[in-house]
């Protein structure tokens, strides 16, 4: 009888343990769904400013993953880069929005102001201790970098930039590319890819070109699929007559 | 990604789990193109347990919307999970789906189609 008693005993504290993990296990991860909710919005205060449309987000996240992913890396590794991709021009928030519209006829000065973009974004999350913030804050400090070393803010030259810095920075001069600007009409998709063929082993890591270029077809469907979603909104936005 | 569809109060109601990226949409897209054909009018997607949504997911449900749309369809979605609603905001699709806190709520607001 004693046996029986401390065998249900057994099996009801199982039972107890097994649920208080579970909601454990739901509250850490309504934690970490709040907290990568709070890194997109953040990062979308940033896009504001620039006037980009929320899109320009997606894409950065996607194609940086993607290559993240073909490149082998671990899957944590894959969602910091998924999540602190889109931090990247966090920085932005502390330059003036009069130099940041401006669409030519920058002064060096007023150059040199946007450049710093890179640094005051990672001040941002200096001192952070989260794995998160930190991958954040390498990407704010050197997406800028070029591999042979003619990048800003520090010059820092080949695999002295960090691996995720040099994804983000292909990433994010691909995007720029086949994006429209002010100043500038989209290139096609092919013609970026050249584009970025061309630069390979000057402003970007050859090995994060090769992998890009493989990713062809992958490449080709999210930017496809942005353009799908831009259009989308555009549509139902006139139809709605709200605000796009 | 795991997908269950079930019919409620002749509403195809969508319960999907996990992330839904350019490796996991194609299952999506088949899953939609079958209510399509069914000829099901009323779909209704919870996201309370969709992680992540990347580009090509986004595409799908903007597809999704289009075919709808053409036999005379609607679809609502609800349960958005914090990262899924800030992927929404970011792309301006929460100004344009319709989407609901519960899914209690959605399915109340399918009595007026």
């Amino acid at each position: 009888m004693a046996t029986k008693d401390k065998k249900s005993r057994y099996f009801e504290y199982k039972e107890k343990i097994r649920r208080s993990y579970g909601q454990l296990k739901k509250a850490y991860e309504e934690v970490q769904d709040s907290y990568a909710e709070m890194v997109f919005r953040m990062a979308l205060v940033a896009e504001y400013k620039d006037d980009a449309t929320g899109t320009h987000l997606v894409r950065i996240a996607d194609y940086s993953t993607e290559i993240g992913r073909q490149m082998g890396l671990s899957q944590k590794d894959i969602n910091y880069l998924k999540y602190a991709s889109v931090m990247h021009d966090i920085g932005k928030l502390v330059v003036p929005d009069a130099i940041l519209k401006k669409e030519s006829g920058l002064t060096p000065e007023e150059r040199e102001l946007i450049k710093k973009h890179a640094p005051l974004g990672a001040d941002i999350f200096r001192g952070s201790r989260s794995a998160l913030l930190k991958v954040a804050k390498l990407i704010c400090l050197t997406h800028h970098e070029r591999y042979d070393g003619t990048g800003y803010p520090n010059g820092l030259k080949g695999k002295e930039i960090p691996l995720f810095g040099r994804i983000v920075a292909l990433a994010d001069v691909f995007d720029a590319l086949t994006s429209r600007r002010p100043y500038k009409a989209a290139y096609g998709f092919n013609e970026a890819m050249e584009m970025i063929k061309e630069q390979s082993g000057k402003h970007f890591d050859p090995d994060v070109v090769k992998v890009f270029l493989s990713c062809r077809s992958k490449i080709k469907r999210i930017w496809q699929a942005t353009q799908d979603i831009d259009s989308f909104v555009k549509e139902k936005a006139a139809e709605l007559h709200v605000e796009s | 990604m795991q997908i269950k569809v079930k019919d409620q109060e002749g509403v195809a109601s969508f319960h999907i789990s996990g992330e839904i990226n350019i490796d996991t949409v194609a299952e999506l897209k088949k899953a939609f193109k079958k209510v399509i054909d069914n000829k099901k009018r009323k779909v209704l997607l919870n996201f309370e347990a969709v992680n992540y949504i990347d580009s090509s997911g986004l595409a799908s449900l903007i597809e999704l919307s289009r075919d709808l749309k053409n036999i005379q369809g609607i679809v609502f979605m609800s349960n958005l999970s914090a990262k899924v609603s800030s992927i929404f905001s970011i792309t301006k699709l929460d100004r344009i789906f319709k989407i609901f806190d519960t899914e209690v709520e959605a399915l109340k607001n399918f009595y007026g189609y």
